[in-house]
């Protein structure tokens, strides 16, 4: 007979296994610990989550064989929970993830703080593999999102058989899923495309590329739509075509919108060539009303300093009319008279009579009167001379501005053209030893000009900076031109300052009078610069302390 | 002759023989060598004693479930497994485990070799 104790036992044995058996077979994974964390028991299940044989897992810390992560971040071992229970001493719930062979799985977590008395402390815990339904959870979230996409989404098997299609789809096409299910979408055929289309897209596809094209379609409601369609073939695990993806979009509004835009392109154009032309008819009316203005202020420019050059000319004339050759005709004949009338007794007339004894020197004043005379005339032709040649220049620089009058305006940057200047002058600068300055204000306004003759007059103007410096004749003080740049009050310009000879402040607007110089050139270069500068609505100032202290030409224009 | 009469007469290797209901029948003296249990210390008494505590419930759930249903699960192997020693220390051990059903009931028996580390301890 068994005792009691052997029935207790038996009873207690029959519960166990029965118990075993039954945690064996559910899916979830169950495992408890001792106060350490140890593994004393747990189900087949927990030995596949970890995977490993029963026996090895036996013994061993549950942290270390199931480490957790969340979020991607590995725990460390006492922020595990079962570490956790036993410490905190009490239960918790929770999600997390454990990699295994690589793959991430989404764990439900469930731990049972334990402690009865006369046994040792023991965390339980139940762990189930929710990989699944969280796939599941993101299928079903992409699926409401395909459901939900603006642009109609088809997709069929490999044969082109529609076996899904999206809301959007039913609003493009008017198809209802149970209305396409199992066939081709051939049944949206507009009759538009050749059927060289299709065989380009089907070969497309079935060569596993994707296929992107307009398609002409038609509607349930035999309507017709201009689709922009993509198609994409979804391959299997073997690389074989399992699936295509048809992702539609309606574009029959952009294709009205395209072709009302391009035919306003097309009006805009012919408006533009119009206004083109008429703008190109009045830019030559005014290009013309300007020449003749430019002219005509050129021709009073002219006229003034032809005017200037001619009064000199007439005072020398005047001069040289009541000239004092008129004296000396007068002095010759009272001579003669007087020898005359004393011609019988010219020797005593000429030793005795108290003008006879003057005629000797009135002859000598006489002779030296003809040479200073001479010398007079001279030096008058010679203005003259220099007077008609100013006029000349004037008519030369006249006859150019009226031939050239047609200016090329355009954007220019003083910087630049000033920095261009410098080097068509490098070759004088550098074997003159003259050294540049910059002093540029950056950014600089660009100003509406003709670039060619504001650049011939900086030429110019550098050019003169050089022969002042050159007259200067030291070689002590450094030679530097300082070109400047500036913009304020709505003008901008350039200012180039030299270190050469310089100039008297009194002679200053001499040197800008044509045919004037402080150089001794022929100072015609600086006049045709003030001129361009005033006619491109500028001015030029030339400035300088003195003879010796440099000089500096500051051109601003109107900035607009 | 049965697999545990075999085990009856083995000699060299530390042998351990238990009853369907866990008790043990037989220790060797290459047994009492080994782990230094003695026969009077162990034969009549419940195997747990030489289980370590960690592995008890496993023990007595596994062995609940083979008495219920018959179906090996760690039998026929060798297993690393801890053996609890009369010195109350715990050592790994070779277990080899076999089961055989003498007059009805099942009747266990297994050869607990030592296996060498660091200290003779884990």
């Amino acid at each position: 007979m068994p005792t009691d104790r052997e029935n207790k036992l038996r009873e207690l044995r029959s519960t166990l296994g029965k118990l075993e058996v039954a945690l064996g077979t559910i899916s979830d994974a169950i495992a408890w610990t001792d106060q350490s964390g140890r593994i004393q028991w747990c189900n087949k299940p927990f030995d596949e989550l970890v995977g490993s044989p029963h026996i090895v897992i036996l013994g061993k810390y549950l942290a270390e064989l199931l480490p957790f992560r969340e979020h991607g971040t590995r725990l460390p071992d006492k922020g595990h929970p079962v570490n956790l229970i036993l410490h905190g001493k009490k239960n918790i719930d929770g999600y997390y993830e454990y990699v295994r062979n690589g793959k991430i799985l989404f764990l439900e977590f469930l731990g049972r703080y334990l402690e009865m008395t006369g046994t040792v402390e023991s965390a339980v815990i139940v762990i189930r593999d929710i990989t699944k339904e969280k796939n599941l959870e993101q299928i079903k979230l992409q699926s409401a999102a395909l459901q939900r996409a603006a642009n109609a989404i088809v997709i069929t098997d490999s044969e082109g058989a529609v076996i899904w299609v999206n809301r959007s789809f039913r609003l493009l096409t008017g198809y209802r899923l149970e209305e396409v299910y199992g066939r081709n979408l051939s049944i949206l055929k507009s009759g538009q495309h050749d059927k060289s289309f299709y065989r380009n897209l089907w070969e497309t596809i079935l060569a596993g590329k994707v296929w992107q094209g307009e398609t002409v379609n038609r509607k349930k409601d035999e309507s017709l739509y201009v689709e922009q369609q993509t198609i994409t073939p979804v391959l299997d695990g073997d690389g074989n075509i399992s699936n295509f993806i048809a992702i539609k979009e309606d574009i029959s509004e952009r294709k009205k919108t395209e072709l009302k835009l391009e035919e306003y392109r097309g009006k805009l154009e012919q408006m533009v060539t119009e206004k083109t032309r008429e703008l190109k008819d009045a830019q030559l009316e005014l290009v013309n009303r300007a020449l003749e203005a430019g002219m005509s202020q050129m021709a009073a420019i002219g006229l003034h300093n032809i005017g200037n050059a001619i009064t000199p000319l007439n005072v020398l004339m005047e001069k040289m009319k009541a000239g004092e050759l008129a004296n000396i005709a007068r002095y010759l004949q009272k001579c003669h008279d007087d020898l005359k009338s004393h011609a019988a007794d010219l020797g005593q007339y000429l030793s005795e009579g108290h003008r006879g004894r003057e005629v000797f020197g009135y002859m000598g004043e006489l002779i030296q009167s003809l040479d200073d005379h001479d010398k007079k005339q001279f030096d008058m032709l010679e203005k003259m001379e220099s007077a008609l040649s100013y006029i000349s220049q004037i008519l030369t620089l006249q006859q150019f501005y009226a031939s050239g009058s047609q200016e090329i305006k355009e954007q220019v940057d003083l910087n630049d053209l000033l920095e261009d200047a410098v080097r068509l002058q490098m070759g004088t600068l550098e074997r003159r030893g003259i050294a540049v300055k910059r002093t540029f204000l950056k950014p600089m306004p660009k100003l509406l000009i003709d670039k060619n003759r504001l650049m011939q007059v900086i030429v110019n103007l550098v050019k003169n900076s050089c022969e002042a410096i050159e007259m200067q004749q030291s070689d002590l003080a450094p030679k530097v031109i300082e070109l400047k740049t500036f913009a304020h009050n709505d003008r901008l310009g350039f200012e180039i300052v030299d270190n050469g000879i310089g100039i008297d402040p009194a002679d200053i607007d001499r040197v800008l009078e044509l045919g004037q110089s402080g150089k001794g050139s022929s100072g015609f270069g600086l006049y045709y610069c003030k001129m361009f500068v005033e006619n491109s609505h500028g001015t030029l100032v030339f400035f300088s302390r003195g003879p010796g202290k440099g000089a500096s030409i500051k051109v601003a224009f109107d900035q607009t | 002759m049965s697999t545990i009469d075999a085990l009856k007469t083995e000699t060299e290797n530390p042998v351990i023989i238990v009853d369907h209901e866990g008790t043990v029948v037989h220790i060797n003296q290459m047994f009492e060598k080994t782990w230094g249990w003695q026969k009077d210390q162990l034969v009549g008494e419940s195997l747990t004693i030489i289980i370590p505590e960690n592995l008890r419930d496993a023990h007595h759930m596994g062995f609940s479930r083979f008495s219920l249903t018959g179906k090996p699960t760690i039998l026929h192997q060798a297993l690393e497994l801890l053996i609890r020693q009369a010195d109350g220390k715990e050592a790994p051990a070779e277990h080899f485990i076999i089961a055989e059903k003498i007059s009805g009931n099942w009747v266990f028996g297994a050869t607990i070799k030592p296996l060498a580390t660091n200290d003779g301890n884990s």
